[in-house]
């Protein structure tokens, strides 16, 4: 079955998680203690608690983008987002994406989107744009 | 931060050229490695490709942080903005080396950004991906404990 055409305002299926201390340690080298592992070591630095590491949820914005236009569209995606407020334990982040430009060529489309994470409280964790070439019979979360 | 070691900050901060080559760091992206990434992250796995195991490409965003910590103290962690622009898939089991150089640095809210531009290569000769990070950094120039 052909997906459908990617269109300008087309939104991407969001890709949300519970984000746990245990995460946020793993995403960390093993055995680093620093203010995204260790609650003491976050408060002593004028945190309430450990917070996540921004450049965990560009994963999440891989991982959505991934699914929707499928495993051929990684490489040369081009993400770049800026780092805004912060996450702790507990937090659920949603990753969501809105289409905002689609230039095809040839057999290949390059789409531009604003792409996000937001946590229950609305606000955003990271935000900015990527760029993702997407193949002819990639899209629809193809893998 | 202690006043005498606040000026040396600053001073480091102030003198630091652009254009300043921030060397390079070397890792191995170990089947646990990336094992870790995947936990940690919950993402989809990529199929395997040519009998080869793939790693996601997120596990290359944190390159640019472990090539700050070399010469930069970071211990601050005010990561201002990443861009991570994808070239290859790296492989599992492959050995990746991560080199960048300063490419800006500016002041503000009382804080010092440096802006890097950092590249991620495999042992197979291929750029895995090119990233600019910006975060508040406090330079050493000869690298090691602050």
């Amino acid at each position: 079955m052909t997906p459908p055409p990617i269109e300008v305002g087309d939104e991407l299926e969001p890709v949300s998680r519970v984000v746990t201390l245990e995460d946020m340690v793993l995403f960390e080298p093993e055995g680093e203690k620093n203010i995204h592992t260790d609650d003491e070591v976050a408060r002593a630095a004028g945190l309430p608690a450990a917070i996540a590491a921004g450049v965990q949820f560009m994963s999440y914005i891989f991982d959505m983008l991934h699914r929707e236009y499928g495993f051929q569209s990684v490489e040369g995606t081009v993400l770049d987002v800026r780092i805004r407020e912060p996450v702790l334990a507990g937090d659920t982040v949603t990753a969501r994406g809105r289409v905002t430009e689609v230039k095809a060529d040839g057999a290949e489309a390059r789409v531009s989107l604003e792409v996000w994470c937001e946590t229950q409280r609305g606000g955003h964790v990271i935000a900015g744009t990527a760029q993702v070439p997407v193949r002819a019979g990639d899209a629809a979360g193809a893998t | 931060m202690a006043e005498g070691e606040r000026q040396r900050a600053d001073q480091a901060f102030h003198e630091l050229p652009i254009g300043t080559d921030i060397g390079s760091i070397e890792y191995t992206l170990s089947e646990e490695r990336v094992q870790r990434h995947l936990r940690a992250t919950h993402q989809t796995p990529y199929p395997d490709s040519g009998g080869e195991r793939l790693a996601p490409v997120s596990i290359l965003a944190s390159d640019g942080i472990w090539l700050a910590e070399a010469r930069f103290d970071i211990g601050e962690s005010v990561h201002a903005g990443q861009r991570l622009e994808v070239a290859n898939i790296p492989i599992v089991g492959s050995r990746v080396k991560v080199s960048g150089k300063v490419i800006d640095k500016f002041e503000k809210g009382g804080r010092q950004f440096v802006v890097m531009d950092v590249v991620s290569e495999d042992d197979r000769g291929r750029v895995l991906a090119r990233g600019r990070m910006t975060g508040v950094a406090r330079y050493r120039p000869e690298g090691g404990a602050p």
